[in-house]
């Protein structure tokens, strides 16, 4: 029995395995927007599969898997602007897209920006309006909803439930951005000192 | 975060949510922008309705293929991997006839540019149509602060379209006193600019 199904499987033309995929996404989408849990739980884990493979091929790949997270984040905030009539894979494209490109963006924007310009406001450590100009420079690098829980739960002293009434976010999703943005503020960090610690590894040489 | 951290985060998170059609988004947006502009047109520039009814319905008619074409494209592209396709050229073909009908009436009428440009008057200038947009492309803007366009350029060009097509037919009812002969230049640039604005301002208004 197994090995017709498996016949069977293979004989299906790739255009009805596709369409069947569609569906099966679809569905679990209709379920999670109703508010099961355990169908987006498995919908999110087999799309962030695909999602990797959608990117391995556009961005480079030591971005990729934060760029399926933010995607995943931006599939759960703006679920409800899925349409069970319309094929899944092309509205989870859609947004696949635009984060690609979003992505590539600011790559380009980050390269043109010379890092010595962050120097003189990161050095200031005794001027409370140069530390306050530095962060919201390293804030404005983040998404407007990742900067916004940032400054609100880590310098404004709001708890995570206050936040998220502030910001109209649920708290998983407070949490969830605050993770993601600090990560994001650590990496562009550890960046902009890369280039100090090769000189000074070059000038001790 | 590892993956399934961020997996498991947001599958908790699965509070149910109500899709909507992008025509239950726009329509009721477009049509408080309506409302407040119909305000703002009492307010600062005093409505009349002219004897020659038909001049107004022209008016009127003038700025509905726009209004239809910018709606057009605004529902198809608020939804990701939804295919804009030949709504997109609506606004294309009806941004070119704005500039062409335009210039055919410029070619035809004389116009004093300088005075053109310079009337600061309430109810003469160029800058009356855009002006009344503002309020229409801020109501639109507003309702689909939850949608997700992924052609910002095109939705943003679709929201000018809207705005301007709906000032220039709440304008229709002001009282001033625009040549006959000038009055499609002076809609066509409204509309156009609101367009051109729309265009400009889209991935920078439109982002999420």
């Amino acid at each position: 029995m197994e090995h017709a199904d498996a016949i069977k499987v293979r004989d299906v033309p790739p255009q009805k395995t596709v369409a069947a995929l569609d569906d099966a996404w679809g569905n679990l989408m209709g379920m999670a927007q109703e508010g099961n849990s355990g169908a987006y739980h498995r919908l999110l884990g087999q799309i962030s599969i695909w999602l990797q493979r959608y990117y391995s091929r556009r961005i480079p790949s030591e971005q990729i898997d934060d760029l399926v997270q933010e995607t995943l984040v931006a599939v759960h905030q703006r679920r409800h602007t899925y349409e069970m009539d319309r094929p899944f894979r092309a509205w989870l494209a859609g947004i696949a897209r635009h984060k690609a490109i979003d992505r590539l963006r600011s790559n380009g924007r980050d390269r043109s920006e010379p890092i010595g310009d962050y120097e003189p406001a990161v050095a200031d450590h005794s001027s409370e309006v140069g530390s306050r100009i530095a962060i919201s420079d390293l804030l404005a690098r983040l998404k407007p909803a990742q900067a916004r829980v940032i400054r609100l739960v880590k310098l404004d002293g709001f708890t995570i439930d206050e936040a998220a009434v502030a910001t109209g976010q649920s708290v998983p999703l407070v949490k969830v951005n605050i993770h993601r943005g600090i990560s994001r503020l650590a990496a562009f960090l550890q960046s902009a000192d890369e280039p100090a610690r090769q000189k000074g590894a070059q000038t001790s040489l | 975060m590892t993956m399934e951290e961020l997996i498991g985060w947001l599958a908790s998170d699965a509070t149910p949510v109500r899709p909507r059609p992008a025509t239950s988004v726009v329509l009721p947006a477009v049509a408080v922008g309506a409302a407040a502009a119909i305000v703002m047109v009492k307010l600062f520039f005093g409505v009349s309705v002219p004897a020659d009814r038909s001049s107004l319905a022209a008016e009127i008619a003038f700025t509905v293929p726009f209004l239809a074409a910018g709606l057009a494209a605004l529902i198809s592209s608020l939804r990701p991997g939804s295919d804009a396709g030949f709504s997109r050229y609506g606004v294309l073909v009806a941004s070119l006839f704005l500039a062409f009908s335009a210039l055919d009436e410029l070619m035809v009428a004389p116009i004093d540019w300088a005075d053109m440009l310079s009337r600061v008057g309430r109810t003469h200038g160029l800058w009356c149509i855009p002006a009344i947009a503002v309020p229409v492309a801020a109501s639109i803007l507003l309702g689909l602060r939850e949608e997700a366009p992924t052609h910002f350029r095109l939705t943003g060009a679709a929201i000018g379209m809207i705005s301007g097509a709906i000032a220039a037919a709440t304008y229709a009812f002001v009282d001033r006193e625009i040549a006959s002969g000038l009055l499609i230049s002076h809609y066509s640039a409204g509309i156009g600019l609101a367009t051109l604005s729309g265009f400009l301002a889209g991935p920078r208004l439109l982002r999420w």
